[in-house]
């Protein structure tokens, strides 16, 4: 069955993108309403609930889809509380969003306090910035912040500001070696154009012409392991049939 | 291909039924009910007794029957509710390991998913006597609002009745399944379950096979029990005005008053007044004592006002989180036997302005829809799964799969999409107390968050991470889940270290946490394990 693959497809595609801005996640546009992104959502799920291939998928598989679709619903519902809180446009990354620029009493870095004292082997934790485009963090935007938290009380002590956040300057680190591997840092821009042909081919279920697209796609990147393992998928599915 | 039995592990009454194509069977107990109280009782003369035999020990050992575990399972005996709720019980339950509550009769002490166990068990014999055939998997409802703990615990219940859980389902969102199932059906409802220990209510957006739950809240000590208790009470002090002899202390007489206000309730339900008079009140003076008793509907919708006013109130909240006006919502769905009492069913129709949905059985409709579950995860309910097409017994009041008894346009079934959420929000402690969420009350589940956190210390090599449940910014104001420690870091100045938390919360609505330190590599991973109490728990209380 293609849906199989085809969920297998989508859920390395979006493992991938578990730190990128939610609405890649749900491949909808940036600026796109509550009720498009839930209507994406509703098509994502009828694809790749996990209960819809517990039948069908090995372990494995199942727990990679499963992770897929838990990081979609996390940027659903990040784009949902934009939404309903009003705020329109962009959501920001969750992964590599820089800490609001005037950071709330309870996350600026201060030891001590009379909790301390009580318990003094305790290890004061405190939220870092977003650096996950490197440890991958998936930190929450600014404007998604729930409202409990923008009701912080201004008159509270402030214990240092975001100067004093050394988490905030690693915003900007760029994506190191544990990056996770994606279409499109998997191959060049030509072999992913080919790539997603053969993409939209195995939604309608033409798996000959995926593989001749996946072909088309090792030919202009040769170098490209991942786009030579959904070819070996394709094909064994292909044999399969 | 195996079937899955749907089960609906109810406070007061249980019920399971099958998914076929054909239709819902409802499993019976040995008298053909399809209600089975959720009630075990051990008598003196041994064994274990289930169902509807073992109320019969009610006033015989009020001691030796226990009832209401749902109550009582996977939760902290040291809550306030808890104690509470203890004091409605006859039966003795004492603090066990990791401050889980446990159930003594006579010599045995037995903790609460055992208890339950027997339930299951009972429900599964029913099932594979009425089936010809061995069931091994289920789908378990449980409350909306059910913690980490309970659901651990309700799970722990299968286990141990040689169930394979294959996934627990909340029962508001088991009900709406049951009311969209094969409809095709676009619009937005709320569900309104009031049942015998339990109130919760979501409103759902149904979307062809998409079942999205939008928001869900719920009070987890509200329920019929307690408006049989209330109407004891007066009952009690009835009896100490008329036969000049106070029953409080005394647990066979209460439990005598308890059942003769259940059956108060039952009658006011149908009837504008209720008199008679509760015989065999044997009291230990030795007086015969007959206790006349007089009450009108009015007077017990005052008696219980309190109480519906609270269930009006959460529904008015879930309404809001899910920013849905109640003119918008296209039908309220009645479920829990709490709902046939008429103020319920009055209330709910000024508030929203039209009258609720009646037309489904309020004690069936959360099995139905688990079975339905049950079917689509074990794919018996497709067709062509090769399960015998068997006389289905359908429910007279409405059954969504014989839509006017025609049959269900097989080929068209679709595998319903259930998009359950995470029930309460969860976060970790941070520096002063506060907290720090990972994941929204209302949020879709399975879903899985990082984040990255920081020290706050220079040097220090060990961090701990309090995670709670909760609304509340402050920690101590919270639900604590248990700590995860990551030790041996290399202590670098405060800030430079970072530590990243990822919270997942599974289909099952359990939470997986997971920390790590990217630099050292160092990982621990703890699933908050609990038996009755979170192990966690006990040894967050030990470290202060």
């Amino acid at each position: 069955m293609s849906s199989r693959i085809e969920v297998l497809l989508w859920a390395q595609r979006a493992v991938s993108r578990k730190h990128a801005p939610p609405h890649e996640l749900l491949e909808i546009k940036e600026d796109a309403t509550l009720e498009q992104a839930q209507e994406a959502f509703h098509k994502l799920a009828k694809m790749a609930h996990p209960d819809l291939h517990r039948t069908t998928l090995d372990a494995a598989e199942l727990e990679s889809v499963t992770t897929a679709y838990a990081y979609s619903a996390a940027a659903y519902q990040a784009i949902r509380v934009a939404r309903l809180r009003g705020v329109t446009g962009k959501v920001a990354p969750t992964s590599s969003a820089p800490p609001p620029p005037t950071a709330p009493p309870e996350r600026a870095p201060v030891p001590g306090g009379g909790d301390r004292a009580k318990r003094p082997s305790e290890m004061v934790r405190l939220p870092g910035g977003g650096i996950s485009a490197r440890a991958g963090g998936a930190t929450r935007p600014a404007s998604t912040k729930p409202a409990a938290h923008a009701a912080v009380p201004t008159g509270a002590p402030a214990r240092g500001g975001p100067a004093a956040n050394p988490a905030g300057g690693d915003a900007t680190v760029t994506p190191g070696e544990g990056t996770p591997i994606s279409p499109s840092s998997a191959m060049n821009g030509k072999a992913l154009v080919y790539y997603r042909k053969a993409e939209s081919a195995l939604r309608q279920g033409d798996l000959r012409m995926a593989v001749l697209n996946l072909k088309m796609a090792i030919a202009s990147d040769p170098g490209s392991s991942f786009l030579r393992q959904a070819l070996a998928e394709v094909e064994s599915e292909l044999k399969a049939k | 291909m195996a079937v899955a039995l749907g089960i609906d592990l109810g406070t007061t009454n249980s019920c399971a039924a099958i998914a076929t194509p054909t239709g819902v069977e409802f499993i019976l107990g040995p008298r053909g009910e399809r209600v089975h109280p959720s009630v075990v009782a051990y008598p003196a003369a041994g064994g274990t007794i289930v169902g509807s035999d073992a109320k019969k020990y009610r006033l015989t050992e009020p001691t030796a029957v226990i009832h209401s575990a749902k109550r009582f399972i996977g939760q902290n005996i040291r809550a306030p509710l808890v104690q509470l709720a203890m004091t409605g019980v006859r039966y003795k339950i004492v603090e066990g390991p990791n401050q889980q509550p446990l159930v003594v009769v006579r010599d045995r002490r037995m903790t609460m998913p055992e208890i339950s166990s027997n339930v299951l068990k009972h429900l599964k014999s029913c099932a594979e006597r009425q089936l010809g055939q061995v069931v091994k998997d289920a789908v378990i409802t449980v409350p909306a609002n059910f913690t980490d703990g309970q659901r651990q615990a309700t799970k722990e219940a299968g286990r141990i009745a040689g169930l394979e859980v294959m996934r627990l389902i909340n029962e508001p969102t088991a009900a709406a399944l049951s009311y969209g199932f094969g409809r095709n059906i676009n619009q937005t409802i709320l569900v309104f379950d009031f049942g015998g220990g339990t109130f919760d209510v979501s409103v759902l957006k149904l979307v062809g096979e998409v079942y999205e739950v939008l928001a869900s809240d719920g009070d987890f000590f509200l329920g019929g029990d307690d408006l049989d208790r209330a109407l004891a009470e007066v009952l009690a002090a009835e009896c100490n005005r008329v036969l000049r002899f106070d029953p409080r202390p005394h647990a066979t007489l209460m439990m005598k008053l308890l059942m003769g206000a259940e059956a108060i309730k039952c009658h006011l339900s149908e009837n504008d007044a209720a008199e008679g008079e509760i015989d065999g009140l044997d009291l230990p003076n030795g007086q015969a004592g007959k206790l006349p008793f007089e009450m009108t509907r009015k007077q017990f919708e005052e008696l219980v006002a309190g109480y519906v006013q609270r269930t009006l109130d959460v529904t008015r909240q879930v309404l809001n989180q899910a920013r849905v006006d109640p003119k918008d919502i296209s039908d309220v769905l009645c479920v829990g036997g709490s709902t046939r009492i008429p103020i319920v069913r009055t209330r709910l129709a000024e508030m929203f302005k039209r009258e609720p949905n009646i037309k489904i059985n309020p004690d069936e409709v959360v099995a139905q829809g688990a079975a339905i579950q049950a079917g689509s995860l074990s794919g018996t309910i497709l067709k062509g799964s090769g399960m015998a097409a068997r006389d289905a017994v359908s429910t007279p009041a409405h059954s969504p799969l014989l839509h006017g008894n025609a049959p269900l346009p097989v080929g068209e079934l679709k595998r319903p999409v259930l998009l359950d959420v995470n029930p309460a929000s969860l976060a970790i402690q941070t520096a002063g107390g506060f907290v720090e969420r990972l994941l929204d009350k209302n949020a879709p589940i399975p879903i899985e968050r990082s984040r990255v956190f920081t020290t706050a210390r220079d040097q220090q090599t060990r961090v701990e991470i309090d995670c709670c449940r909760g609304e509340n910014r402050r920690y101590s104001e919270n639900e604590p889940l248990g700590t995860l420690v990551l030790e041996n870091l290399n202590g670098k100045s405060r800030g430079d270290l970072k530590i990243e938390v990822t919270f997942r919360v599974d289909s099952d609505g359990i939470l997986h946490v997971r920390a790590n330190d990217p630099d050292s590599g160092a990982e621990q991973e703890a699933h908050l394990e609990v038996l009755g109490a979170p192990v966690e728990k006990a040894s967050v209380e030990g470290a202060k």
